[in-house]
Formats: structure tokens, C-alpha cells, sequence
């Protein structure tokens, strides 16, 4: 009894450790005071309300969704594209190129804004949705290189010769036979993206002012000036939201 | 649809190394062909040509006579069955037999009579709406074949399509390839390393070895009229002694040996004895008594082992140093008394069995 109790112990603290920060926020986002705390005298939906009122918000919303959703469709493209590539190809360029493609997520992030600012000052891109698009695109591109080059692995080429030699163009091989099976790989290299771009904050801080103004960077600006629990309530939601895919998925399974 | 095939002087070298030597082939209208060989020897490269798979380094490939050496394989029409059958598997069996006839545009409606049928000849239509990996390997193969034939291709390529399946499933499989020939009567080209497999279908059989053909002609005439050493030891199985010289009078050979002078045959006419040679002598077309035979060639020897097999015997007899491999049908050697190792035998086969081989043709 003893024996076994010790390793549960541990299990918790180490859920709680975990899971109680993000829980934090659920009783946060609902307290009545204009400030972080915790709700003592009744609870409140007013921060929430605030959300959906102040256009503000909606308005970062908004220019998260269309960056990281754009962001996250170049990203597959480009790195799908060269997953299938090297994978074809594979030997020397295979080895010499992967490592290079993957930079992006070996580079610090400051390096990247830094190096961003200077170039995109130099060519007009600063403050731009197509700026910013085009950084976190690159961001993406190495998550989808892995998830699709992991597909690959389990793929058989001989179904694509199988499908030459069935009468299907190169093009109509790729669309009937090699995407299909590397469904998996591109849906997660896509969520990777989007989600590298949803979260952005210091490249966004360096190259985007008042044009573009993301999720990630009015709420960190929030935090400068004033705490607003609104930002409690903004991560409920994201935590909600989440948990429901998550169930969506489950049921989808069974 | 019949048409013939023609490879004029097709190789394939991979920077330095040979794939397969400059070809010259022909494959009749209709014919069920065997690539035969072990790994390496280039057949799989001659067959993925034929695919358009691999680009020829050098020659020709002519259908009735057209060059379809640049043609790009979805333009050949020639039914493939892969290794491990690539079947794809996001595609139920009907949408897999399906796929070609999408590929020639054809729409569901319009395509289902042809699939139907195709599932019908290979006996799958209760799997039709079946994921492929909800099958066994035989059914597998099946689907294969009928996603290859369904589109009436010119010319059905497999390449090892059993290797995959046990040995009771092989067999079974290899006696529906065959009435399969039978029935859609399209050329079959059949690739396979399993002799066995080579010995009971085919129509020819091409003979490979590092990138070159060896020897193309039927089964039986493969296995009495060997032209090369290689042959006779890789279809079934040959005693090979080797030659220090020979005499030739009127076509009949005397060749000097080991065993002493050898009463041998040139496997066909017009040949010369070639430099490098030896005799090859199928173990079967020995004779053992102990009594001296009254064969052409006759020497003396002891048994070193004895095997029995149920159908025959086979026993290892040493002659002046050299090993030769017997097969004596069991019942005869059951009439022999005393045969047993170490027992001293007379060995007795005539000059029409022993043929002058060149020993080694493919340089190395």
C-alpha cells in the first residue's frame, strides 16, 4: 500500500504542477474586480462581456486568425513541397538541405526580428500583413517539413509508380495517390504552423506597430500599462475551446 | 490486344556500374515470358524499362514496331503488378480496380460494368467495398491483378508477385496465373529469382546474370539443352567436370578430364569447343550399378553419402577425387543390393547427356 502510494503522490504533483496554472485562469477571468485576483465577493461574466464589447479585441482576434491562418497555408505549401522533394530525391540532398531547412527552429527568435526589421525596413514590409505572414510562414515551414517527412516515411513508393503505370499523370499521381496518404502529416504540419503563428509575440513586437496588431501582442501591451482580466477570460476561452476539439475528436474516433 | 515487343540493344548503367548490359529481346504477341535470375542480374531493371520506370542508357524499345523508348509510363498501357502489390490503401477494392479507368476519365457510372467484371474474373466481388489492408495476401494479389488488367493493357508486367505469399498459396496462385494467361490471352512478362515458379508457367524463359541474358528459350529446352554452366546449375542442378582439352571428330566430342577421356556433345551445331569449358552432366541421367554398365562414359567410384528423398536417392560418389551427385529413383535403388556408403560403384551416362559448356560468359 505504502509502496505504491509514494509514485501517486508524486503522479499529482506533477498533474497539478502541470495543469493549476492554466486552471488559475477560470476563477480569475470570472472575478467582478477591474483587476487580477481571484473572485471573492460573487462572480462575474463582465470581463468576458468586455471581450466581445471592446472592438479592440475583436479587431487582434481577427488579425491573429488571418495571419496564422495564412501563415499556416503557405507553410504547408512550402514545406510540403520540399518534404516530397528531398524525399524523392533523396542521398546527398537529402542530408545536406533538411538540416538547412530546419534552421528556422534552431535560430533565437530575437535573431530572426532583428535581421526582419533591418530587411523588411529596406523594402517596405514593415507593419504589413504580408510581412508578417511571410516570418511566420517561415517559422511554420520546418514543423510541416517533419510531420510530412514522417508521412513519407510510412509511405509506399510503389504506389505512386503503381498509379503511372495505371495512367495517372504526375500531377493526378500526387492528387489522388500521394497527398491522400500523407493526409495525416499535412493536417498536422498545418496545426503546428497555425498554432507557431497564434502565439508569435517577438517577431510580431519588432515589424508590426498599428496596422497589425495580434492577439499575442495587444495582450501583452495589456499587461504593460494595466492587468486586465480580460486576458483570464481570453484563455478560458482558448482552454475551452481546446478541451472541446479535443472531445470532438474523441467521439470522432469511436 | 496482341502486340509484340522488341528491345534493340536496351542497357542501363548507373555511373559505373552496369545495370544491364546492351539487350536484344524479343517477346511474341501473346506469350507468357519469365525473367529469370538472382538478384542483380538485371531483370528487374529490364522489366522497369519495359515500364518505363527506368530510362534506358543506350537502344530501343519498339511495340509492333513503334520506338516507345520516351514515352512516359501512364502512356504505355501495359498492366503492372508490383512487389508487395501496391495496392493504395485510402482506397476501397472497387476504387483501387476503379483507379486506371479515372485515370482514362471515365466516370463511376460509365466504369462500373468493366470493374465489376474484373472483380468477377478474379473472384472478388463479396470484397469490392473492403479496405485493401482488410485482406489476406492472396486476395491482395488478386486485387492487384485485376486494378492491371482492367483497362485491357497491351502487355501485363509482374514483377515477383508471389514472393510475398506462403509456399501453399504460391502454388495454388501460380496454377491461376497461368489459366489467367489462358483466359485475357495478353502477353505476360513474369519476373521472379523462384525457379520452380519460372519451370511451370512460362511459355519462355530468359535466363539473367549480372545484366546480361544468358539463354532464352522454353523450360524444357532451358533445362536438356543449357547453353552456358550458369544455366545448367541454376535450373535444377548439373555435375560440372572441368576440361583440360578435347578432341573433335565429325561433331562428336572427346573431352580429356579428371575422370579420364569423356564421350561429350556441343549443345547445339556449329559451335566450337569453347576455351574455357567444362561438362555438365544432370544428376539424374547417371546410372549406378554395381556391375559395369555398358554406357558411353563409365568410371568407377565409392558412395560417401546416401540420402533418401521418397522419390529417389541421392547419393554423393567420389570418382578419382571428384564429387558427383547422383539421383537414383527410389524403387531402382531399392533392386540394387548393397547399395550404401562407402560402397564401391560403377557410374555409366551416354555422350548425348554430357554436354561442352562454356564456363564462364559473363565477365565479371
Amino acid at each position: 500500500m505504502n509502496a505504491s502510494l509514494f509514485p501517486r503522490i508524486v503522479a499529482w504533483a506533477v498533474a497539478c504542477f502541470l495543469a493549476l496554472p492554466v486552471l488559475i485562469m477560470l476563477p480569475i477571468s470570472l472575478t467582478p474586480n477591474r483587476y487580477l485576483s481571484l473572485p471573492k465577493d460573487g462572480i462575474s461574466l463582465r470581463h468576458y462581456k468586455s471581450l466581445i464589447d471592446d472592438p479592440q479585441w475583436i479587431a487582434s482576434i481577427a488579425d491573429s486568425l488571418f495571419v496564422a491562418t495564412l501563415a499556416a497555408m503557405l507553410a504547408v505549401v512550402l514545406g510540403a513541397s520540399f518534404a516530397i522533394g528531398i524525399w524523392r530525391r533523396g542521398g546527398m540532398a537529402e542530408r545536406v538541405l533538411q538540416p538547412i531547412m530546419l534552421a528556422p527552429m534552431i535560430v533565437p527568435p530575437i535573431v530572426h526580428s532583428v535581421a526582419f526589421y533591418k530587411g523588411w525596413a529596406e523594402i517596405g514590409l514593415l507593419d504589413t500583413y504580408t510581412g508578417l505572414i511571410l516570418v511566420h510562414a517561415m517559422k511554420g515551414t520546418p514543423f510541416v517539413i517533419l510531420t510530412v517527412a514522417a508521412a513519407l516515411a510510412n509511405f509506399d513508393p510503389r504506389t505512386e509508380q503503381a498509379a503511372r503505370s495505371l495512367g495517372a499523370s504526375a500531377g493526378r499521381t500526387m492528387a489522388w495517390v500521394v497527398l491522400p496518404q500523407i493526409k495525416g502529416g499535412l493536417l498536422s504540419g498545418a496545426v503546428f504552423a497555425f498554432f507557431i503563428s497564434w502565439d508569435e509575440i517577438i517577431v510580431a513586437l519588432f515589424i508590426t506597430m498599428r496596422q497589425v496588431y495580434t492577439l499575442p501582442r495587444r495582450i501583452w501591451d495589456g499587461l504593460e500599462d494595466n492587468i486586465d482580466p480580460a486576458i483570464a477570460a481570453l484563455g478560458s476561452l482558448m482552454i475551452l475551446a481546446t478541451v472541446a476539439l479535443m472531445i470532438l475528436q474523441t467521439i470522432k474516433k469511436r | 490486344m496482341k502486340k509484340s515487343l522488341t528491345f534493340n540493344g536496351v542497357g542501363k548503367t548507373y555511373g559505373r556500374t552496369v545495370a544491364l548490359r546492351p539487350t536484344d529481346l524479343e517477346i511474341k504477341a501473346g506469350e507468357f515470358l519469365t525473367l529469370l535470375g538472382p538478384s542483380g542480374s538485371g531483370k528487374t531493371t529490364l522489366l522497369m524499362a519495359l515500364a518505363g520506370f527506368v530510362q534506358p542508357s543506350s537502344g530501343s524499345i519498339l511495340l509492333d514496331g513503334q520506338d516507345i523508348t520516351n514515352i512516359p509510363p501512364e502512356a504505355r498501357n501495359f498492366g503492372v503488378v508490383f512487389q508487395g502489390y501496391a495496392l493504395f490503401p485510402h482506397l476501397t477494392v472497387w476504387e483501387n480496380v476503379y483507379f486506371p479507368l479515372r485515370a482514362r476519365n471515365l466516370g463511376r457510372a460509365k466504369a462500373r460494368e468493366a470493374v465489376d467484371d474484373a472483380l468477377a474474373l478474379m473472384e472478388l466481388k463479396p470484397y469490392a467495398d473492403r479496405m485493401p489492408a482488410a485482406l489476406s495476401g492472396g486476395q491482395q494479389q488478386r486485387v492487384a491483378l485485376a486494378r492491371a488488367l482492367v483497362f485491357k493493357p497491351e502487355l501485363l508486367l509482374l514483377d515477383e508477385p508471389l514472393s510475398a505469399l506462403d509456399k501453399s498459396l504460391r502454388k495454388t496462385l501460380q496454377t491461376e496465373l497461368k489459366e489467367l494467361h489462358r483466359k485475357v490471352g495478353t502477353t505476360f512478362v513474369y519476373v521472379t529469382h523462384d525457379q520452380e515458379e519460372a519451370l511451370s508457367m512460362s511459355d519462355r524463359i530468359a535466363i539473367l546474370r549480372a545484366g546480361e541474358i544468358q539463354q532464352i528459350a522454353s523450360a524444357d529446352a532451358l533445362y536438356w539443352r543449357p547453353e552456358t554452366a550458369f544455366v545448367a546449375g541454376f535450373l535444377g542442378r548439373s555435375n560440372f567436370v572441368p576440361m583440360s582439352g578435347a578432341t573433335v571428330d565429325a561433331g562428336a566430342v572427346t573431352a580429356l578430364t579428371v575422370l579420364g577421356p569423356i564421350k561429350a556433345q556441343l549443345p547445339r551445331d556449329g559451335v566450337d569447343v569453347p576455351r574455357d569449358a567444362c561438362i555438365a552432366v544432370r544428376p539424374e541421367r547417371i546410372a549406378v550399378s554395381r556391375q559395369e554398365p555398358a554406357h558411353q562414359n563409365r568410371v568407377q567410384g565409392r558412395v560417401v553419402s546416401l540420402t533418401f528423398f521418397g522419390t529417389h536417392v541421392e547419393l554423393d560418389v567420389e570418382a578419382r577425387g571428384t564429387l558427383l551427385n547422383v539421383h537414383v529413383p527410389a524403387v531402382q535403388a531399392a533392386q540394387e543390393p548393397g547399395l550404401a556408403e562407402g560402397a564401391e560403384v560403377w557410374l555409366g551416362w551416354d555422350a548425348d547427356v554430357s554436354l561442352v559448356l562454356p564456363q564462364e560468359t559473363a565477365a565479371a
